[in-house]
């Protein structure tokens, strides 16, 4: 299916016929896994396709991910587990707890799809399921065709099921990936906006509350102190009071496009992080001071692990406690009370006992007898390159033998992937442990999870 | 079955390196004739991005080569061509079987003489899916050892 033939020049751009202004320059777009989680579930379960799916967070507590089916039955998005229960039970919506290990790795897999498709220059990935393209190259093609080619493949390859926005600009591209999920089977889950009047009338039919980076307190006073209604009311207004109004700088970018005119160029791909955390909440309500250094001393070594598979080094650790506030039948929201406290280490590290040490002090600091706690957390920052790691005055510089013996810890966990080498401060028991009821295999990461075939 | 994990992370080993010294002035003809080594991984699964692994239950593909607890090579994004052994999900459940066009029909037909599996013939209510088409067979010779010697 063809919408626009264009053929145009290296430098002169030829309308499409019908459209006034066409707006071909640098097209983009944005791919997104229609409710990722749980497509990653359907891939394995073709039987689910057309079925309510959910898949809830860490610990069974909400509900992180639903399909359209389960949003028709009125399953709310981050709405608690247990009010949605009834719901569930009534229809039998298939619910899965969170496998991230499995999500991570299909994530992995539609990226670099994409890569292979695009190019590697072409992807910017976004988020575990969003990825902006660059569409330069493929200026004088049908759009439409190409988008929906990508789609299709990589469904086919991953069974992965995706929608696509494609426009002059991230900010367009967002409203029309959103067009194209709101109506999966009249769009083919693909939206092209590449003429004037295309653009017009999606920014018309767009509430001002749904366009990318506006959030709803931003949204409820434009309409409330501006009558900005639509995407489309928005664009009528100057930069000089977008500058004013919609949050300086950034408001004249989202601003200009809108208009179409791109504003955010393509990042290259930010694959070495400013910070690592870990943090999950606990099995059950902890009250032992040496159940949570247990907890946060795995999660450092998990952290650190992560810290070393980027080759940076941290000079910060902090770690919080979230402990259960007293009058949490009133308010599930705001009856956790979370402290934390932080180190600045003399020099940066990535190996884990030295580490281990601080963040376990800190628990010793945040701990209250008494109280009980259901979440922990560990993040490091001010993280250099490890390469450029020098001594200062006071301590004497790293010995390299520790950097191996890291690294041959960490080689020997990713090959058994059990943890079998901790640092006993981890403990043996774990009892904090996530409790995942209704977690599916780990398909594409274990042998011993594979599925099985008759 | 853990032999396959360390395979899998022999790869990162696999660079070729030549470690003699090189005489000054005279390059070593040897040098001409460095390859990338035989890397297995690359073989069964020359499309990473659309292969999947399963293991195999049950015997009725015994004939294909196919004993129980051999691993499956699944490629998605193969399309099936009759005669093919695929994966297909059919009832609730996966099934091994080759897969047979004749006749505007469809068939998914087991391969064991001695027991004698039914060939199904896939019908429009069954909603019988190609999950993909399995394109190596992987099988550990401690599931096909003869136990009688």
């Amino acid at each position: 299916m063809i919408l626009t033939e264009i053929s145009s020049h290296q430098s002169v751009r030829v309308p499409p016929s019908g459209a006034e202004g066409a707006v071909r320059l640098g097209m983009k777009a944005i791919i997104d896994c229609n409710s990722f989680y749980c497509s990653c579930e359907r891939v394995f379960k073709p039987h689910l396709d057309d079925k309510p799916v959910i898949v809830l967070s860490n610990n069974d507590g909400c509900i992180i991910s639903r399909t359209d089916e389960a949003k028709n039955l009125g399953v709310q998005m981050a709405g608690p587990y247990f009010m949605a229960k009834p719901v569930i039970e009534k229809y039998n919506v298939a619910t899965f707890s969170s496998n991230y290990n499995l999500y991570g790795d299909l994530s992995w897999q539609v990226m670099d799809t994409l890569r292979m498709v695009l190019g590697k220059d072409n992807v910017e990935v976004y988020s575990v399921d969003e990825a902006f393209l660059n569409l330069d190259d493929f200026e004088n093609g049908d759009l439409f065709g190409l988008a929906l080619n990508i789609r299709e493949t990589v469904e086919m390859w991953t069974g992965i099921k995706v929608s696509i926005g494609v426009a002059p600009t991230k900010v367009l591209a967002k409203v029309a990936n959103h067009m194209a999920k709101k109506n999966k089977i009249t769009t083919q889950c693909v939206v092209v906006l590449d003429t004037k009047q295309k653009i017009d009338e999606a920014l018309q039919s767009t509430p001002v509350k749904e366009v990318w980076g506006i959030g709803h307190q931003y949204a409820q006073k434009l309409v409330e102190m501006f009558a900005v209604f639509t995407a489309y009311d928005l664009t009528k207004k100057t930069e000089y009071w977008a500058h004013k109004n919609l949050g300086g700088v950034v408001g004249i970018r989202l601003l200009k496009e809108l208009k179409g005119e791109s504003a955010n160029e393509m990042e290259k791909e930010l694959t070495v992080k400013k910070m690592i955390a870990t943090t999950r909440m606990f099995g059950h309500n902890v009250y032992n001071i040496n159940d949570i250094k247990e907890a946060v001393a795995t999660y450092t070594s998990k952290a650190a692990e992560k810290l070393r598979r980027q080759k940076s080094a941290a000079n910060t650790i902090s770690v919080f406690v979230v402990a259960k506030g007293e009058n949490h039948n009133i308010d599930f929201r705001h009856g956790n009370v979370t402290k934390s406290r932080y180190v600045t280490l003399p020099v940066a590290t990535s190996s884990t006992h030295e580490l281990i040490k601080p963040a376990v002090q800190l628990v010793d600091a945040l701990f209250e007898k008494g109280k009980s706690y259901k979440k922990a957390g560990v993040m490091l920052s001010g993280l250099v390159p490890d390469e450029t790691i020098q001594g200062n005055l006071f301590v004497e510089e790293k010995h390299n033998g520790k950097r191996l013996l890291m690294d041959m810890v960490d080689n020997v966990n990713f090959s058994m992937r059990n943890d079998i080498i901790k640092f006993a401060a981890s403990g043996t028991k774990r009892d904090w442990k996530m409790r995942m009821e209704m977690r599916s295999p780990r398909y594409t990461t274990r042998w011993d999870e594979l599925f099985s075939v008759k | 079955m853990n032999q396959l994990i360390f395979y899998k992370n022999l790869e990162i080993f696999s660079i070729p390196y030549i470690d003699f010294k090189i005489p000054a002035g005279f390059p070593s003809p040897a040098m001409d004739y460095i390859e990338e080594r035989i890397d297995l991984s690359k073989e069964l699964a020359p499309h990473p991005l659309s292969t999947f692994y399963a293991y195999c239950e049950g015997d009725s593909m015994l004939d294909a080569h196919i004993p129980p607890n051999a691993i499956l090579v699944i490629d998605k994004s193969i399309e099936a061509k009759s005669g093919d052994i695929v994966v297909a999900y059919l009832n609730g459940g996966y099934t091994v079987k080759y897969i047979k066009f004749e006749a505007g029909k469809c068939y998914l037909v087991p391969a064991n003489k001695k027991k004698k599996y039914p060939v199904i013939e896939v019908t429009e209510e069954m909603q019988m899916i190609v999950w993909g088409v399995v394109t190596n067979i992987v099988i550990n010779t401690k599931n096909v050892r003869l136990c009688s010697l």
